[in-house]
């Protein structure tokens, strides 16, 4: 298990190495060097930039050195400061920006998952179990009604209700006084009060995808005569349901965590424009459409290691729940 | 008076499938006495596996048991309890599974979780029927496995099904299927996925088992040679119905009934000069289109159609039946071969 762990800390940690020089790459990409189209737009606005300050800059990036040396100051920089460059639209660092919004995302994204899996597993179970029954096709059809709306516009309807329903300020993840408030508990109910709209929003899409996943998993595993030796000990149904149809059914499901944040990242830009969500997704497009390339290529750069984390907890968690894996 | 364990009177399984409704089993009759082996023999299909899990009330849906009665009696003088009429998700049904009557399968790769230890399996039905704590139950489980002949049993107990071997995972089974001391086992072909070494190993194991737990064995097979080394009694199953019913001895020496002869000339014997070895004309018929009157009649060499409209399950003798109509002429025809 330690070896196995080990392993795969290797591969990621080179897999990571190798997404840092695509996001690099992605950041030289535009004609250039960025610190001309910073001036650039400075003056245009008028202001002066001072000859020292853009030497600064120069020496901090290592422009007209060569590219290598650039990338290793880009890395050196990250690594050992977690400055990821300036945002060239605003001109704040890009790592405040992140910070201001990786967090939310996070929970964004895990709440989401949390409740696909609260709502799908269960259902998708049962709908094995009770394959073809009244209750299995109302299950199936919700489900790909979830699935064939378009998540702004669930996301229009749920913020009309909670506005007109809850008297809930909508858009964003807090109401207006607390925006800026520092942490409290208050502040904190406020958020649990907001989140259930992307959360819903979010997970209703890949609901319909999961529940479907896990009733044919569990058709497949229910026919197992390893189930039929459950039953045979005398355990109460449920029981053998749970303990052991179930846990083999799920590993799809913990492949799922590793690609879960990009998908929620990218995947729901659209709604988290509609509900003003403060996550990476809006801030990725606005960066794009400016050609804030540091921005840009430090949100890749981000989303990628998230993934890579991602992928890497969820091998490690098969590899828990599957003893087979271990083997390889 | 024979001490009777387990009787099972005109038992009718049915899957209700939207083709239509499929006899599983199909009145079937037979006793296992105390301590006892019975045969159960018969092809794929006939039922036997169905009637196996009856047994325990664990047909599924869309199956379900129909009519009769599957009498248990726990002790020499108690009263029966109908399993067939209890509630297949009731506590009563459930402390007899594995606690009164265990059930071993087939499959031995897959009839093990592919996620759990052994230990975790083992424990579990231990801890259910026996109320031990976890370490008596893991004790008991580590003499079972030795019991078996399994070496090392405490560092087994750490294993996954996949680490075993075929013998071993079937070894497992057993031990887990004894450990709540029960009154009957249901062995459902547990050697047809072993090699022939390890059959021979498995149907010795479990001779010996049985001589010292004492319980009686209900050995589900299609493989004649391995009932006559197990059984005392032999129920032959056709298409959910039972052919022939008789001792060990009878069946294989002095059969009535066309099929269960036609079963024994398919045999090899080493003994007899080569020649073509014989098989039964035709194949098992749709289950859903079964043939009217005798179910066998399609591939019986001796069908007159009709005499054999409605054949009797007919006493050859005090312990001995047979479900056909003419098997006072076959036996005729079968001593003067000469005329």
């Amino acid at each position: 298990m330690v070896k196995f762990i080990i392993r795969r800390l290797v591969t990621a940690a080179v897999t990571i190495w190798a997404i840092s020089v695509v996001s690099f790459v992605i950041i030289q990409l535009p004609p250039g060097d960025f610190l001309t189209s910073y001036e650039a737009n400075l003056r245009q606005m008028g202001e002066n930039v001072p000859e020292e300050q853009l030497e600064a800059m120069r020496e901090r990036y290592g422009l007209g050195e060569p590219i290598v040396t650039q990338y290793y100051k880009w890395v050196k920089a990250i690594l050992l400061h977690g400055d990821f460059g300036r945002s060239m639209e605003s001109g704040v660092p890009v790592s405040v920006l992140l910070w201001d919004r990786l967090p939310l995302t996070v929970l964004v994204g895990l709440s989401s998952i949390l409740f696909v899996w609260v709502v799908a597993i269960p259902i998708g179970v049962y709908s094995a179990t009770h394959q073809y029954s009244l209750m299995d096709h109302v299950f199936t059809f919700l489900g790909f009604l979830g699935l064939a709306i378009p998540n702004f516009l669930l996301a229009l309807v749920l913020m009309w209700v909670a506005w007109s329903e809850f008297g809930q300020s909508v858009g964003g993840l807090y109401s207006p006084e607390y925006k800026a408030a520092p942490w409290s508990m208050a502040k904190f109910l406020d958020l649990l009060s907001h989140l259930w709209i992307p959360m819903v929003i979010v997970g209703t899409s890949w609901t319909a995808g999961l529940i479907r996943t896990m009733r044919a998993n569990m058709l497949d595993e229910l026919n197992q005569p390893y189930v039929e030796t459950g039953r045979a000990k005398g355990l109460r149904e449920w029981r053998v349901v749970w303990k052991y149809p179930v846990r083999v059914a799920l590993n799809p499901f913990i492949s799922t965590v590793g690609y879960a944040l990009p998908q929620i990242v990218g995947g729901v830009v659209i709604t988290a424009v509609v509900l003003n969500l403060p996550t990476l997704g809006p801030l990725l497009v606005r960066a794009l459409l400016a050609q804030d390339m540091f921005m840009a290529g430090a949100i890749v750069m981000i989303l990628s290691v998230l993934t890579v984390i991602g992928t890497l907890i969820s091998d490690i968690l098969l590899a828990i729940l599957d003893p087979r894996i271990r083997l390889e | 008076m024979p001490d009777i364990l387990l009787e099972v009177k005109d038992l009718h399984v049915n899957f209700f499938l939207t083709e239509g409704t499929v006899k599983a089993v199909n009145g079937v009759s037979f006793k296992i006495e105390r301590g006892k082996t019975l045969g159960i023999v018969g092809e794929s299909g006939c039922g036997k596996s169905v009637m196996a899990r009856a047994i325990l009330n664990m047909v599924r849906p869309p199956g379900r048991i129909v009519s009769g009665e599957i009498n248990y009696y726990s002790q020499p003088d108690s009263p029966p309890i109908n399993i067939a009429s209890l509630n297949r998700n009731s506590a009563q049904v459930r402390r007899i599974r594995w606690g009164e009557i265990a059930m071993i399968f087939q499959e031995p790769m897959t009839s093990l979780s592919p996620v759990h230890t052994i230990s975790n399996q083992m424990i579990e039905p231990i801890q259910l029927h026996l109320n031990l704590s976890k370490q008596a139950a893991k004790n008991h489980a580590v003499e079972l496995l030795a019991r078996v002949g399994l070496p090392n049993p405490e560092q087994l107990l750490t294993r996954y099904r996949h680490e075993l071997s075929g013998g071993m995972r079937q070894r497992v089974m057993i031990a887990m299927a004894l450990s709540c001391n029960p009154k009957l086992l249901i062995a459902d072909e547990p050697t047809t996925a072993v090699d022939v070494t390890t059959q021979a190993q498995i149907l010795n194991l479990m001779r010996g088992l049985q001589d010292e737990f004492g319980m009686a064995i209900m050995f589900i097979t299609h493989a004649l040679g391995v009932i006559a080394e197990i059984a005392d009694d032999v129920v032959v199953m056709y298409l959910g119905e039972e052919v022939e019913v008789a001792d060990v001895d009878t069946i294989f020496h002095d059969p009535s009934h066309p099929y269960t002869q036609a079963l024994l000339r398919s045999i090899p014997r080493p003994d007899m000069k080569l020649k073509r070895l014989e098989t039964i004309k035709g194949n098992v018929p749709d289950p859903m289109h079964l043939p009217q009157g005798c179910k066998y009649h399609p591939r019986c060499r001796y069908y007159i159609p009709t005499r054999c409209a409605n054949p009797p399950f007919e006493r050859v003798s005090s312990e001995h039946r047979a479900r056909c109509a003419r098997i006072h002429d076959i036996k005729e025809q079968l001593s003067e071969p000469t005329s």
